[in-house]
């Protein structure tokens, strides 16, 4: 059974029909990933699924539950990011995590063990400061401790990664993959495209009302491989089963398929006497997918 | 009704967590609002009433305006929902706290009364008085409690039924009006040294309010971002 499965949801603000038949599912260990522009309701289908907003139609199963029952089990399941951190202003980090443990029925003693095995190190672990004069992404980082508290089934991350610096964006990352690897599944909403490029294993467009499934790159990791020509590369990418895309100066790219195969590709280029100067992924991502959606509209509000 | 006791204790570590002019100013309140009890008791026939009703509403207000009206605005609300509080134990953790807060204001109000009292009256007669000041004290708290009740249920409605919530300081005020308006024409028919009528008009409209409330918390306006 899929962690997450919605059916022909529609939800309508007024005349506006925001949501008209949203069909997804996210399985278990998925990070699924919610993109589109402005008001395109991206926040509106987390806030369904999380019941704080009841739907007009259709069908929405998490975990098995109803969210719009609002039973205190489908939240103890749920750890969410939403657009407020919802912080108590005059209290520190620990008491504010001391009351949500609280209201998620996770121990103290454990919810302090928690902090102290994954937040260590991070800003918010030895700040004693009260939470309304921490920064922004130090708020956001205590919005994420909070979620990820007592390990839930299910994920919702509205824009979580806007205000993290390159330190905080990386413990994020770890722990989404921790979460993961205990088989939760996640739906990330953000405008940080390479984010859910790095994220998410699936993603979808939401747009006039519907999710579009976005592709990474036709199903075909791809990974490009930069060398100076100084040694043997040609026999190398021969034998590797490489593909020769351009040579530039004294540099030559080419490709391989196999993710698996490339330390194998480096320990031969370097025997081969080859400088390695760079490796990285060739396909467009889902980054690249919504850029060639709406890149023609970003062209024309250039002009 | 879970969550109960980590939103009252969340509130009470918040009010604790305040800066001392909260603390200096909820003092001078009730410093200053001591003198009236003291002064009304020498009014003839005086029974506390409109003393209780008037500052059961301000002490309220002023508590409301924290608990109700800065977390719906701030969207705290519906973080503490997806974390597993009930809806009924948020609505009930905070009408509880500012009933209980405002409790507290009272009695620390009748206290400095009370050595007012003490250091005014004649040696003579000290005792006698306190002990009639205290029998009017004991019957005025049940006003005073309904009048609370009454306040602060009905902030709890409008803090959600309200589109703008910053408001409901001056709904607040309308609603003591006309508490104090329903005291003085109901005082017509009824002996008003007997609350009882008071109290149970008070109690009835809290108990409806706090209905009309628990149905709002239970919707979807209380997540409702509010955007001025």
């Amino acid at each position: 059974m899929a962690t997450i499965d919605v059916t022909n949801l529609s939800r309508s603000f007024g005349k506006s029909r925001v949501l008209k038949d949203v069909c997804l599912r996210v399985e278990e260990g998925c990070a699924y990933g919610l993109v589109g522009l402005n008001g395109a309701g991206k926040t509106t289908l987390i806030r369904v699924l999380l019941g704080l907003i009841r739907r007009d139609g259709g069908s929405v199963s998490v975990c098995g539950f109803d969210p719009w029952r609002h039973e205190p089990a489908f939240y103890r399941m749920a750890g969410a990011t939403l657009e407020s951190d919802g912080f108590c202003g005059n209290l520190g980090v620990r008491d504010n995590l001391r009351v949500f443990a609280a209201a998620k029925g996770v121990p103290w003693a454990e919810a302090e063990r928690y902090f102290g095995e994954y937040w260590t190190g991070t800003d918010i672990y030895e700040s004693t400061r009260k939470v309304k004069y921490l920064s922004r992404g130090q708020r956001t980082q205590c919005g994420l401790a909070r979620a990820f508290l007592g390990w839930p089934k299910v994920y919702f991350f509205d824009e979580p990664v806007v205000s993290l610096d390159i330190r905080a964006y990386g413990h994020f990352k770890a722990m989404v993959m921790e979460a993961r690897s205990r088989g939760a599944a996640a739906i990330i909403s953000s405008h940080q495209l390479e984010a859910i490029d790095e994220l998410c294993d699936r993603a979808g467009l939401l747009r006039d009302g519907v999710i579009e499934e976005l592709d990474r790159g036709g199903g075909l990791a791809r990974w490009l491989v930069r060398v100076d020509v100084a040694g043997d590369w040609g026999k190398v990418v021969a034998d590797n089963g490489g593909v020769d895309i351009a040579v530039n100066g004294d540099e030559c790219t080419f490709s391989i398929d196999d993710e698996a195969g490339i330390p194998a590709v480096v320990a031969a280029l370097v025997g081969a006497g080859c400088g390695v100067c760079e490796v990285r992924r060739a396909d467009a991502g889902f980054s690249g997918a919504v850029k060639n959606i709406y890149g023609d509209s970003v062209e024309r509000t250039k002009q | 009704m879970i969550g109960l006791t980590a939103i009252l204790r969340k509130e009470v570590k918040n009010l604790l967590n305040s800066g001392w002019g909260v603390f200096l100013i909820n003092a001078l309140i009730a410093v200053a609002w001591s003198f009236m009890l003291f002064y009304e008791y020498g009014l003839v026939g005086s029974d506390f009433g409109i003393w209780s009703i008037f500052f059961a509403s301000i002490v309220a207000s002023n508590f409301s305006g924290t608990v109700f009206i800065s977390e719906r605005v701030s969207g705290t609300l519906e973080v503490l929902i997806v974390s597993g509080v009930t809806r009924d134990a948020v609505l009930f953790g905070k009408v509880f706290f500012v009933a209980a807060a405002t409790l507290v204001m009272g009695v620390v109000c009748a206290a400095v009364s009370a050595v007012w009292l003490c250091l005014m009256a004649d040696e003579g007669t000290a005792a006698s008085e306190i002990a009639l000041w205290s029998g009017r004290v004991f019957r005025g708290a049940f006003l005073y409690v309904g009048a609370a009740v009454l306040n602060v249920s009905a902030s709890a409605y409008l803090s959600v039924r309200m589109g703008n919530p910053r408001f409901l300081n001056f709904a607040n005020l309308f609603i003591t009006g006309a508490a104090m308006a329903v005291y003085g024409l109901v005082s017509i028919m009824f002996d008003r040294r007997d609350h009882t009528t008071f109290v149970l008009i008070f109690s009835a409209l809290g108990a409806l309010f706090l209905f009309l409330a628990r149905r709002e918390f239970a919707g979807e306006r209380i997540t409702r971002p509010v955007i001025f």
